[in-house]
């Protein structure tokens, strides 16, 4: 009787044991999937809340008058002929930005590309040059240039004898003149690629049926370089209706949509500048959903590894001497506007007003920047947002990138539109999105006002970036291949081990490239500061425009040179970085 | 440390069954060869073994511990994966040293270890390299090394010839298996290779849909397939459906052979292509028949035949011994002869 007790409470024991430990597992494996599930919720919530809520809360405004749904704000838009002007010339921009910049990014492309001449790796790399420079930079340095009373229109005034400028620089001409120089980059960093791609064996395939130069161009080359044309258009084309900076500097009399909303901002017409924004991003989404399709269909256009073109090389020694020219004369128009910032950034305050030339160069402007408080704030202001931005662009695109390159999360489409989405809105609308959404107290804020707070500008630079963060998160997750990390545990490497050992060294030069490119796309933004400064962070792009205004050009000048070398520095690094991901 | 148990081991992946009822005893010391066509299962099992995945079902015993649920990491079980999987920003010396800095050796130890198994894998000089330097063959013997420091209970070989040219391919067989010889390591070698099975195991097993068909030596497999899967997946065979009566088994209506034993029974027969004897005039022997060449193609060492009688084609294969082959053209007349004790009759 004892030992039929013995063994059943030992049986007992056993059970309960064995139960127990398949309830612990459980919880174990329940443990991870809930913790996933959270910080799945978490992100969702912040995408939503701050990309997907502002856009939706814009849509909304624009259709409210006085508290009630209404049409009214698109009909004024869509009857006055002002404003259709205005609509008409963001287009006609946008179009004339896509012919100019097309043409010259192709013809660069096909120039460094197609032929071998000395310094062409130095070329190839400071074409790129303008893409990285902040645009308040090129525009004031080209007014430096090319304006009214600018160091090339005077001495070309000076060499022809002209009582009056040779050209018009403000307006229309003007503003597309700075887009061409910075947005030719896009149809030359597509074009060049397609170019790279093209097989050589298809051409010499080409050339053994019998087709001529003129039938291989449009037979062959013309179709590898179609998808790349199309998806730069785009691309440019959503730049130059979007863009801000040069139309509100240098546009004068020719106005965009993107300056009209600032206007209407300023001016408290949030339903008009919200209908402003909605054209705006819709028919930047338009050209967005063409490039992305594009995109995609792209990527499977290369099947067999073939062989690359092979630059010509020219022989002919006056042929030599010319190309050797033309890039000369590229390097220089490239190098110009940074040289006349960096030289400016020495002129001495008041001493340039009426010769052509400045004479007199200190150093003065920069010991005002680093020793006056009222002037070191700005510069200080930029650094401490964009390292802000930059940091919450890593804390999102992190987890974001992974979900989407490595689980099968349900919610992983979901989250790469959202992450994608401000790729679609020019600055201006998401600026605008912004005071939208937090003008009122959301449970996004926690029931806060965000509107006139320090925290708007670093949350719209953020923005305004996310999209390219992930982008660069995602090629350093594709890298990270699971086998490494399979390797490492069968040598014994725990998981912190694995993490520390394998997986940083893996993500961290494309999360650290990433983080520098977020930063410097930040430093020297202007669109989204003007929209939404405060006396609070006044950014260093905006003390440049006040120091222009107030005729303190070499300070200004100074802000941008100090933008230029941290731009420059910050740009090699990311280069080094990158060399072995991309 | 022991044998290497599984015990009926399952595994599923999203309702899909990749392994079922596999139970594998491998001995300590024992180089142990999984050899089956691609997605029949064997590298999921290779995976449960290193504790990448865990089985649903069934238990896995290392020596006379339970094993089924103990991580990966504390398995001391080696892997060569069939990409390598190299850490790219890892110098040569680097990459083999990882799995002793893990264990936290003393400095000196691990510099004495490294060199010794650089020295081994014949990559002296080697060890500042980057991975992207290596040849596939290199980065081949860096796997392994990286994976043999660590000196693991069972060392698991994921396809690792596959990335390899063909010369290189043999090379690196004949080095893996003097390695394995020398080391005395228990190794597991997953491939679709039958000619790497054979020439590398002292045991394979032959894997079908997840599940396991047939254990054996080389020989064993090779010389008594017990499938027909097993017969056609090792070496080329002659196979046939037949109708099996009286000692003898039908392949068509017109053709009987006889077969050796009392009254086999079977599904199919199947007989080596180079079984076959071929001879111009008839031999009088038993399981002779008459055919036509149909097509004959020179290899160098051996030629092969396809000969048809009666609409049924016979693969067969003569060697090419200096003065002794035939020379026969298609549409010759010829007698093929099928010893009785060379034709295998299969169940399934």
């Amino acid at each position: 009787m004892t030992s039929l007790f013995r063994s059943q409470k030992t049986a007992l024991k056993y059970w309960t044991g064995k139960l127990l430990g398949r309830l612990i597992n459980r919880i174990k494996r329940e443990k991870r999937r809930l913790l996933g599930a959270a910080g799945i919720a978490i992100l969702l919530w912040f995408l939503v809340g701050y990309i997907l809520y502002p856009a939706l809360k814009t849509v909304m405004v624009s259709f409210t008058d006085h508290g009630v749904f209404s049409f009214t704000h698109y009909a004024a838009l869509f009857t006055s002929s002002s404003s259709l002007a205005v609509l008409k010339n963001s287009i006609v921009l946008g179009g004339l930005t896509v012919v100019f910049c097309g043409l010259l990014g192709s013809a660069l492309a096909f120039f460094v590309h197609y032929f071998e001449f000395p310094y062409k790796n130095i070329v190839d790399k400071l074409l790129l040059l303008p893409l990285m420079l902040p645009g308040i930079i090129i525009v004031f340095s080209f007014v430096q240039l090319y304006g009214e009373s600018g160091l090339v229109t005077k001495t070309l005034e000076w060499i022809l004898g002209l009582k009056n400028t040779p050209y018009n620089f403000n307006g229309l001409p003007g503003i597309l003149f700075v887009h061409t120089y910075t947005q030719y980059v896009y149809f030359y960093i597509s074009v060049s690629i397609a170019i790279k791609h093209i097989d050589y064996s298809v051409i010499e395939s080409a050339r053994n049926l019998g087709a001529s130069r003129m039938k291989i161009f449009i037979s062959v080359i013309w179709p590898f370089i179609t998808p790349a044309l199309i998806t730069a258009s785009a691309i440019t084309f959503m730049t130059g209706i979007g863009s801000f900076t040069a139309p509100s500097i240098i546009g004068g009399s020719y106005k965009v949509l993107t300056t009209q909303i600032l206007l209407a901002k300023a001016n408290n017409y949030m339903g008009v500048a919200a209908t402003q924004v909605v054209v705006l991003t819709s028919i930047s989404l338009l050209f967005f959903i063409v490039f992305r399709w594009y995109e995609k269909r792209r990527q499977f256009s290369i099947s067999v590894k073939g062989v690359s073109i092979q630059p010509i090389k020219i022989e002919n020694p006056a042929m030599r001497a010319f190309m050797l020219m033309i890039s000369g004369i590229l390097v220089l128009t490239i190098l110009l506007p940074v040289f006349t910032i960096l030289l400016l950034s020495f002129v001495k305050s008041g001493t340039w007003m009426i010769s052509i030339y400045p004479k007199e160069f200190c150093l003065e402007n920069y010991i005002a920047i680093f020793t006056k408080p009222r002037t070191f704030a700005p510069f200080l202001n930029s650094i401490v947002m964009s390292l802000a931005a930059s940091l919450l662009c890593l804390l999102i695109a992190i987890p974001s990138s992974y979900i989407i390159e490595k689980t099968k999360a349900r919610v992983k489409g979901l989250i790469e539109f959202l992450v994608m989405l401000p790729w679609a809105m020019p600055a201006s609308a998401i600026a605008i999105n912004i005071i939208n959404a937090n003008n009122a107290p959301t449970v996004f804020s926690f029931n806060t006002v965000l509107v006139g707070t320090y925290i708007l500008l670093p949350l719209g630079y953020f923005i305004r970036s996310v999209p390219i963060m992930v982008k660069t998160t995602h090629i350093s997750f594709q890298n990270l291949n699971d086998t490494y990390i399979e390797a490492s545990k069968s040598l014994g490497g725990s998981r912190m081990q694995t993490f520390g050992k394998v997986i940083l060294p893996i993500l961290s030069p494309g999360l650290l490239a990433g983080f520098l490119l977020v930063f410097i796309r930040s430093i020297g933004e202007y669109t989204v500061s003007a929209f939404l400064y405060t006396a609070s962070n006044k950014p260093v792009s905006i003390a440049m425009v006040n120091g222009i205004f107030e005729y303190n050009i070499g300070l200004a000048m100074a802000y941008g040179a100090l933008l230029i070398v941290l731009t420059a520095f910050l740009s090699l690094l990311i280069s080094r970085l990158t060399k072995n991901i991309f | 440390m022991g044998a290497l148990v599984l015990k009926n081991v399952a595994k599923t992946f999203d309702g899909t069954i990749a392994c079922s009822d596999i139970n594998l005893s491998i001995k300590q010391g024992e180089f142990f060869t999984f050899l089956g066509p691609s997605g029949c299962g064997k590298t999921t099992i290779l995976r449960l073994i290193a504790g990448f995945i865990k089985p649903q079902k069934g238990s896995i015993h290392l020596g006379d511990r339970d094993i089924t649920h103990l991580e990966a990491e504390k398995r001391k079980v080696g892997m060569v994966f069939q990409n390598y999987a190299l850490f790219p920003f890892m110098t040569v010396y680097e990459n083999i040293e990882y799995g002793l800095k893990i264990q936290k050796k003393l400095g000196r130890e691990i510099q004495a270890t490294v060199k010794k198994y650089i020295e081994m894998i014949g990559l002296g000089g080697f060890e500042r390299r980057s991975i992207a330097e290596l040849s596939g063959g290199e980065q081949q013997r860096v796997a392994l090394a990286r994976s043999l420091v660590i000196e693991p209970n069972v060392l698991l070989l994921d396809e690792p010839l596959s990335n390899l040219d063909a010369r290189l391919r043999d090379k690196m067989r004949l080095e893996i298996k003097s390695l394995q010889k020398k080391l005395g390591i228990t190794t597991i070698f997953v491939t679709h290779d039958q000619t790497e099975a054979l020439t590398l195991s002292d045991r394979i097993a032959v894997f079908d849909q997840g599940r396991i068909v047939q254990t054996g030596t080389p020989e064993e497999v090779y010389d008594n397939p017990n499938s027909a899967f097993v017969a056609r997946f090792i070496g080329d065979t002659n196979l046939f459906e037949a109708v099996f009566a009286n000692g003898k088994a039908a392949i068509s209506n017109d053709m009987v052979i006889c077969l050796n034993g009392s009254r086999p029974q079977g599904k199919f027969v199947s007989i080596r292509p180079q079984d076959i004897t071929l001879s111009t005039t008839d031999p009088k022997r038993p399981n002779t028949f008459r055919g036509k060449i149909e097509e004959t193609q020179l290899n160098g060492v051996w030629t092969e035949h396809v000969v048809k009688v009666n609409q049924i084609a016979f693969r067969v294969i003569t060697l090419n011994i200096f003065g002794s082959h035939f020379k026969l053209k298609p549409d010759d007349d010829i007698f093929i002869s099928l010893p009785k004790n060379s034709v295998k009759i299969l169940d399934r």
